[in-house]
């Protein structure tokens, strides 16, 4: 599948991360195989480009982190959405459709 | 975070090992997929917020490893700091300590000391002591006193037999250490009872020193002493420092005013304080809160009016009461002291402390400049890896504060060092005076750290210019940049470029003030001077020994004439003493006693004329002397005679006195004195006659140009018990089996009069209070003249040492070319010699100037005095030449061959 152009992505990367992290705790390898995964390959984001966004995120405290075991008895670090985190989504959503309804509104006129 | 990224790179590179691919394969695609780690790393960091600690932490340990491989710069650079820093704290300690501070906490009041003045018919005013009485009226001012306390000073012998020794004490009132707010350290002060006049309770209140000389017990407190041979309970003990008003130095022993009679013996017998005309006590106060001195004397005249109505009223005329602040370094405070030169000595040592940490700021400024141009290279290496230049200033601010926190920490113990070397100093000479030594010289924490804030802000903002300029940098002309090229054209922008100026600046100051500096040094250092052509006397081979009567059983005034005789006798026929004399002072000491004269034509005419207000007194030096006195302590006469040995120890004839020339000057005017008769100011005084006139010797409150007028009567004709024995002795005479003798001598001619003393008499002028305050003063010039001249040095050193070495590649490549050694030194020094020649011209001008402000405040120097403009500016410029003519050497030694290679 071809990578389509990344710019756009890096900019609602936070966004997609806390999505990514909805429903259930995941490490960093587990948030990019999420976001591929639900966009149906779409979205390939260089997978490590995910840590400025996650530790960015975690400082704002909207994720929360600590060590576990991944599914292979591997050590990993599991990123968790926080309250705060649950809240900032749902706002990131909001303020996402209202831009892209309007950018569509512009494109739909001639 | 690092093992996180590994273990996702793992994870993806075991996905695709298990697609097939070879572990190696297998890691290339997962780091491909994954992306650039380092710099995702930084980027990770710098998300964190937390991350300015961690960075300054990082930036402080960086900052430590490169002033260690830096160790030369370091070095010089804290340096600097530490001698800027600890001894300017030193200078403003001493300058607060001796004559800033108040004397008590302000805030409570004033204190000042009282004096009572009378106009006299030339203009001046005349001050003399009060009476108890007059002291009872004063105290009850309360709109003006918040409390008054009377203070009266004597010696009295302190100690019993072997170890009675002479000292100062000082008899007080009730309120004396309220006015300064003391509370004791041990026990308590005294109560009203014991201060009235002839109470006679026999207590003593110890002061601190003095009590930690005799052992410091802790069980003190009600233990006895002996004091003119009576016992007297010590009710408690003062508290550390305190010595009243003086900044140096104070009575070890303090006595309530009730035992004045047993303790102080005027002309004629015991003192009683509750006689109306006897006037001894000097007055000191506290005056109201908020009310300030000006405020104080503007509502004396009150108080002056309500006096002079009662029957304490003075009959030689209406007096004018004064306040002022007390005088710092005089024990005695009748006479309100004026001491200019203490205003001007301030703020010109506070001026030098400031210049000195000027020049060292100035310094530090060059070191900084010159290390930024040094990493230049290493600064691009790094904004070319991906640092951002917020971040690069602060790590080299960074490494400024450390420099100024290491130079704090060694200022601070230069700071205590110097202090523990004063303080032991002056201890040392003042042991063997009769005061006690309170100048404790120590670290002061807020001083040090308001020193040190300033070095940290002068430090920061120095390293700042710096820092912005290197990282403001084309990245890649300074990769490509050999240091050595980046001289700008032109020979004239090479010479007056910032860190040339920055030292060329230096250099001025530093001419100006080492200059001020050997103004002072040299206006102070005659009072070091113990020669006989400065003091007026002689001191080699002289000696003093010590006995006083009135620690023996009493005696009539005819029993001690024969026994001073006999003394007399005696010392005399001792082998080895040349010539011995008797008097009731040592010149120079610190005790004076003065009474005020008046010329008997002047009295008598104004007396018939019922004007007795318009004589004019004269306050002089009294001194009662044998035969032979003024020849043994080579004192020239210079009209008239000698006492004869009737007058002097027999005491017969008619009262004589023999004046000092300013003296005569001021009783008489210019007309011949010998002949002419003077007396007292009280009424009632007996005529003397003048018989002799001789240059007075100098005495140690001589501050200002003219001397003390002098009178010296025969000692058979005054009643003093108290009795000082001058000793010369022969020359090749060895003083030590002599002086034993004499004090053998002595004690078996009459063993109930203690020796109380016997010391050489050069040894009693160098323990002379003012002196030692005045040396103190000087030594703060001589070690700030000192300072700035290395200061100096340093930088001069600094900055030709790394401009050179900016140079050697074009050094190298001269003497490759054929350029002999000697044309590359005068290559390298022609520019250090136009530099400091320039340096030298400006900063000479500059100290001119400061010379013509300075010149209210220089005794006997003139402000252009050319020997320290000589030495200062001459010092300066062979110093400097010698630190260019160094790294100047260096480098035409250097081999070129190396220093093409290099880079």
């Amino acid at each position: 599948m071809a990578k389509e152009k990344p710019d756009l992505v890096y900019g609602t990367l936070d966004m997609l991360v806390l999505k990514a992290l909805q429903h259930e705790p995941r490490h960093g390898l587990g948030i990019a195989d999420r976001i591929q995964q639900i966009s149906d390959e779409v979205l390939n984001v260089e997978q490590g480009s995910l840590y400025p966004a996650l530790y960015r995120l975690e400082a704002e405290g909207w994720i929360s982190a600590e060590w576990g075991s991944s599914e292979n008895k591997r050590k990993a670090r599991y990123y968790k959405l926080t309250a705060a985190g649950r809240k900032q989504l749902t706002a990131e959503m909001d303020h996402w459709s209202r831009v892209t309804a309007a950018i569509n509104q512009v494109l739909a006129k001639a | 975070m690092a093992e996180e990224m590994r273990l996702h790179l793992e994870g993806l590179a075991e996905r695709h090992a298990a697609a097939g691919l070879s572990p190696k394969e297998a890691r290339d695609a997962a780091l491909r997929q994954f992306g650039h780690v380092e710099g995702l790393k930084e980027q990770s960091r710098d998300q964190r917020r937390v991350g300015w600690v961690e960075d300054l932490f990082r930036d402080f340990v960086y900052a430590i490893r490169s002033l260690r491989s830096n160790p030369g710069f370091t070095a010089v650079a804290v340096f600097t700091l530490a001698l800027a820093i600890g001894l300017n704290s030193t200078t403003f300690f001493l300058i607060d300590k001796l004559f800033i501070c108040p004397v008590a906490p302000v805030d409570r009041g004033h204190v000042v000391t009282i004096h009572t003045g009378r106009k006299q018919a030339d203009g001046q005013r005349s001050f003399r002591a009060f009476s108890f009485a007059e002291f009872i009226a004063i105290a009850q001012a309360a709109d003006v006193f918040d409390r008054v306390a009377a203070v009266q000073l004597s010696t009295a012998a302190v100690g019993r037999d072997e170890d009675v020794k002479t000292l100062l004490v000082c008899l007080v009132s009730q309120d004396y250490f309220s006015v300064f707010g003391a509370v004791p350290a041990s026990g308590r002060f005294f109560r009203a009872e014991e201060t009235q006049p002839n109470a006679a309770q026999s207590a003593a209140v110890l002061s601190y020193t003095f009590w930690q000389k005799l052992g410091g017990r802790p069980d003190v407190v009600g233990s006895r002493i002996t004091i003119n041979r009576r016992d007297y309970t010590i009710i408690g003990v003062a508290p550390r420092g305190f010595s009243g008003a003086n900044s140096v130095a104070g009575p070890e022993v303090w006595l309530p005013l009730g035992v004045a009679s047993a303790v102080v013996r005027g002309w004629t017998g015991a003192e009683d304080l509750s006689d109306a005309r006897v006037r001894p006590l000097a007055l000191i106060g506290r005056l109201l809160p908020h009310l300030t001195v000006n405020a104080a004397n503007a509502r004396l005249p009150d108080i002056d009016a309500r006096l002079n109505a009662s029957p304490l009223s003075d009959p030689d005329g209406a007096r004018q009461l004064l306040v002022k602040l007390p005088p710092r370094l005089d024990l005695s405070f009748v006479w309100p002291s004026d001491q200019p030169w203490v205003d001007e000595s301030i703020r010109t040592s506070l001026g030098l402390a400031m210049m000195v940490l000027l020049v060292a700021s100035l310094n530090l400024a060059n070191l900084l400049l010159v290390r930024g141009m040094t990493r230049r290279k290493e600064i691009a290496v790094r904004l070319s890896l991906g640092a951002s230049r917020g971040r690069v200033v602060r790590q080299l601010l960074t490494e400024g504060a450390l420099l100024a926190l290491m130079g704090a920490a060694a200022g601070g113990i230069i700071c205590w060092w110097t202090g523990q070397l004063l303080t032991g100093f002056f201890q040392h000479i003042m042991a063997g005076g009769a005061t006690s030594f309170n100048l404790e010289i120590e670290v002061d924490p807020p001083l040090l750290i308001a020193t040190l804030f300033f070095c940290l802000t002068a430090t920061l903002l120095f390293a700042l210019g710096p820092a912005l300029q290197a990282t403001k940098l084309d990245l890649i002309e300074q990769l490509k940049l050999q240091p050595g090229a980046a001289s700008r054209a032109g020979r004239w922008n090479r010479l007056f470029s910032l860190q040339h100026c920055l030292v060329m600046g230096q250099l001025a100051l530093s001419v100006m003030l080492l200059f001020c500096a050997g103004l002072f040094v040299r206006s102070n250092q005659d009072e070091s001077r113990t020669d006989a052509t400065y003091l007026g006397f002689q001191t080699e081979r002289e000696f003093v020994a010590h006995v006083n009567y009135e620690l023996t059983d009493s005696c009539t005034p005819d029993q001690l004439k024969s026994r001073q005789r006999a003394l007399l006798a005696r010392v005399r026929a001792i082998t080895g003493v040349e010539r011995a004399s008797l008097s009731s002072l040592v010149p120079y000491s610190t005790f004076n006693w003065d009474i005020r004269l008046v010329s008997a034509e002047q009295t008598s005419t104004a007396a018939a004329a019922a004007h007795r207000e318009t004589v004019t007194s004269v306050r002089s030096l009294f001194t009662a002397v044998t035969d032979g006195y003024f020849q043994m302590l080579e004192i020239p006469l210079r009209r008239g005679r000698d006492f004869t040995p009737t007058e002097a120890v027999e005491g017969r004839g008619r009262p004589v006195a023999i004046i000092s020339e300013e003296l005569a000057r001021t009783l008489f005017g210019d007309v011949d004195p010998i002949g002419r008769c003077l007396q007292g100011a009280e009424p009632g005084e007996r005529e003397i006659e003048v018989v002799g006139v001789v240059r007075g010797p100098r005495n140690d409150g001589d501050w200002e140009q003219r001397p003390w007028p002098r009178i010296y009567r025969p000692l058979g004709q005054v009643l003093v018990p108290d009795t000082y024995v001058h000793v010369k002795i022969a020359p090749g005479t060895i003083p030590g089996p002599m002086l034993t003798q004499l004090g053998r001598e002595m004690r078996a001619l009459d063993p109930r009069t203690p020796v109380l003393s016997l010391q050489p008499l050069a040894e009693i002028v160098a323990s002379n209070v003012n002196r030692v305050a005045r040396f103190l003063t000087a030594d703060i010039f001589a070690i700030s003249g000192g300072l700035v001249l290395i200061l100096a040095l340093i930088g001069v050193y600094g900055v030709k040492a790394h401009t050179v070495a900016l140079r050697t590649r074009e050094i190298g490549i001269r003497i490759a070319l054929g350029a002999r050694r000697q044309e590359v030194l005068a290559l390298i020094l022609r520019q250090a010699v136009v530099q400091i020649l320039v340096s030298v011209a400006v900063g000479g001008a500059l100290a001119l100037a400061a010379g013509r402000v300075l010149s209210s405040v220089l005794i006997k120097i003139s402000p252009d005095d050319p020997a320290a403009l000589l030495t200062s500016t001459g010092l300066l410029s062979t110093a400097s030449l010698v630190a260019a003519l160094v790294p100047a050497l260096r480098a035409a030694r250097t081999d070129p061959t190396i220093t093409l290679r290099t880079e």
